[in-house]
């Protein structure tokens, strides 16, 4: 991998790390952003908002993560031998898939109910799905700004 | 004043303690998602996304947001306390502080309008209310991108 073009380029032009490091936050706007308000609103908050209404916001996560999927595969392409030993990447991984395995969780046991029921308060799940939400990305925000101090 | 601001107790924590710096960059971090992530969502809706999320109950959430405001005021006057100078002489952190003041008018103005008396929100056409929510989008990306430059652009 370190060998590749992709990688030479990402490390060797001066302008490109801090272009997409910036775009990675960006996309991190995006999908925690999102994830705030929807997860707050879940959660109990606003409650003069449907939850129905809020569900616009899931697809701005998608987006965000997309945007970070692709940045964030570049960064491990550039160095993987750095990202892969490093222990912060590791956890902020972990963390990564547990929160997607919660909204997955949330897919199965919550969507359904709020589409068919459109100003049903949320149930005593859904809020536990929604506040291990925020604190899984809220986590990987912090283990990711940690990877330069952990190696 | 500088000087003196990096030979504080509170910039020593944060230069010389292992974890003192990492941990007030990841509470940078933190407040940035909660502050821009929170700001662009209500925006994106006062410019007509999620026609369904009725506007005045947003304020709530906006509280959220001021309160990741308040975490990076706090957090940032740490880091710039810890490099001072180097901060002082930083383009990218000029031009952010600056983004940063246009910023909070642009959610001082906003919130004015679309979370005041019904009689003033009348008032201000709804060109007027998106004008603000795009620049408002603009400014807040724009505070994002110095930021992170500071690290990239002379920075000793």
């Amino acid at each position: 991998m370190e060998g590749s073009r992709l990688a030479r380029f990402v490390l060797e032009t001066a302008w490109v790390f801090p272009a997409l490091e910036t775009l990675h936050f960006f996309g991190l706007i995006l999908l925690i952003g999102s994830m705030y308000v929807v997860d707050l609103r879940f959660m109990g908050l606003a409650r003069r908002i449907p939850l129905k209404a809020v569900l616009p916001f899931i697809p701005v996560s998608m987006a965000g993560f997309g945007i970070n999927l692709v940045t964030g595969t570049l960064f491990l392409f550039s160095d993987p031998s750095r990202y892969y030993s490093n222990f912060a990447f590791r956890l902020k991984m972990l963390a990564i898939l547990l929160a997607g395995l919660n909204a997955i969780w949330f897919k199965i046991a919550v969507h359904a109910d709020i589409l068919s029921d459109t100003n049903a308060d949320p149930r005593t799940l859904a809020r536990w799905i929604a506040g291990l939400s925020m604190l899984l990305w809220t986590t990987v925000i912090v283990l990711g700004r940690m990877i330069p101090y952990l190696e | 004043m500088l000087d003196w601001l990096e030979s504080t107790d509170l910039a020593r924590m944060v230069q010389e303690s292992i974890w003192g710096y990492p941990i007030v960059l990841s509470g940078h971090a933190v407040g940035m998602a909660i502050l821009v992530g929170i700001v662009l969502m209500i925006n994106f809706r006062v410019l007509g996304f999620a026609p369904g999320v009725p506007i005045l109950p947003l304020k709530a959430l906006f509280r959220v947001a001021l309160l990741g405001l308040l975490i990076n005021v706090v957090s940032g006057t740490m880091l710039f306390m810890a490099s001072a100078n180097s901060f002082y002489e930083s383009n990218p952190f000029r031009i952010k502080v600056i983004l940063l003041i246009t910023g909070g008018i642009l959610l001082v103005l906003l919130s004015r309008r679309i979370f005041g008396p019904a009689d003033s929100a009348q008032k201000t056409s709804q060109a007027a209310v998106k004008s603000i929510a795009a620049l408002s989008i603009a400014v807040w990306i724009g505070v994002i991108v110095a930021g992170r430059l500071i690290a990239y652009w002379d920075f000793y």
